[in-house]
């Protein structure tokens, strides 16, 4: 007999039996510990892709009063990215969850223009539960 | 005597498995040999890193003692998440992506993932030994539970109001094709609803679709357009 017939004298086992049903219990039912009794950790996974791609953007429009005058731009042109990274993360610098981190990205399009002027963006702002309503008005040198 | 593919003592081909290695094999280097290259050895302990990642998965990939090369790279991809990924020194090693990848080597190491499109067999024949392209397919199946319920705990997450409504798959379009070519298709009034509808009822029908050789004509190329889009 040679090693490769051992091998699948092996697979008849009861130990082949125990593995699989272990194993296949754990694959189908272990993401239900995160995802249906919200109780998860590094061996208990779940699956939830592309859950936070596109989380922290911005829709609608600033508005850059200067001299009276108005200038539209969209969030791309003002948080001057004309595509967004593609990395799948929380931590680039250009997202937005609120108030206070689209007040900084305010700032620092004032900083990095030095302008002196009324910026105002009305729109909303994508969260895991869908689009929300994201308002401010602030003018720089504040 | 013949049993269901589902049978704990059906047998079958091992060449889909040994396609599997090879494929696994040129993804794990496409994801981490930039990360694994020698150049990245700092210290002794990341260049026996680096060299025993490009040993294993070069074995692995020739079908040179292929299972236990296999079980190798799975070890060393074990060490990649919950060392390096979870630890924080790869953050990026510590993704849905990285998990999937080490499952499934893990899982392929417990198949006969050598017996075809290897070293090991061209090493059998030259010493006219016999090595059936025949065997038992367990490990295999769990491969596919696998991915049959990725597919279906992903379509449970996105069951809902936020996904469903089409706000999730337009923020995902916005990060994604912002100022790109297809940017105005993908604007067109209830498309990302109508679109978010049917990537629910695709991954479903996948999870269900891959575990049933009959419908696997319809899931193959669903899974492909699938893909394609994400």
């Amino acid at each position: 007999m040679n090693a490769n017939a051992k091998t699948d004298r092996l697979a008849t086992s009861p130990f082949r039996r125990f593995m699989f049903g272990g194993l296949a219990t754990f694959i189908l039912l272990a993401p239900a510990m995160p995802q249906v009794f919200g109780y998860g950790n590094p061996i208990f996974r779940p699956w939830k892709m592309y859950s936070i791609v596109g989380m922290g953007l911005l829709r609608g429009e600033f508005t850059i009063n200067r001299n009276g005058s108005d200038e539209v731009l969209t969030p791309s042109e003002f948080l001057n990215l004309p595509r967004y990274k593609l990395a799948m993360r929380l931590t680039q610098p250009y997202l937005v969850f609120g108030e206070n981190d689209l007040r900084a990205r305010i700032e620092e399009y004032c900083a990095r223009n030095r302008v002196d002027a009324s910026i105002s963006f009305k729109g909303e702002v994508a969260l895991v539960r869908g689009w929300k309503a994201l308002s401010l008005a602030m003018r720089c040198k504040e | 005597m013949t049993h269901s593919r589902w049978s704990m003592d059906a047998v079958g081909s091992t060449r889909a498995v040994g396609l599997l290695r090879i494929a696994l094999a040129l993804i794990i280097w496409a994801r981490y040999a930039r990360e694994m290259g020698l150049y990245n050895g700092v210290e002794w302990w990341s260049l026996a890193l680096s060299i025993a990642f490009f040993a294993a998965t070069s074995a692995m990939l020739l079908g040179l003692y292929a299972r236990a090369a296999t079980a190798a790279v799975g070890a060393i991809l074990i060490y990649f998440y919950y060392g390096l990924g979870i630890g924080g020194v790869w953050p990026l090693f510590f993704g849905h992506h990285a998990y999937l990848l080490m499952a499934t080597t893990c899982l392929l190491a417990l198949t006969p993932c050598g017996r075809s499109y290897s070293f090991d067999r061209f090493r059998a024949m030259n010493r006219r030994e016999e090595l059936p392209e025949e065997a038992p397919l367990w490990g295999q199946n769990l491969i596919v539970l696998q991915m049959a319920s990725l597919y279906f705990w992903t379509a449970l997450d996105k069951s809902g109001t936020p996904f469903l409504s089409g706000d999730r798959l337009e923020a995902i379009f916005n990060w994604g094709h912002t100022n790109r070519p297809i940017e105005p298709f993908l604007a067109v009034l209830g498309f990302a609803m109508a679109a978010s509808v049917a990537v629910v009822a695709v991954e479903y029908f996948l999870a269900v679709g891959i575990l049933v050789r009959r419908l696997a004509k319809f899931a193959i190329p669903a899974g492909l357009l699938l893909h394609a889009g994400f």
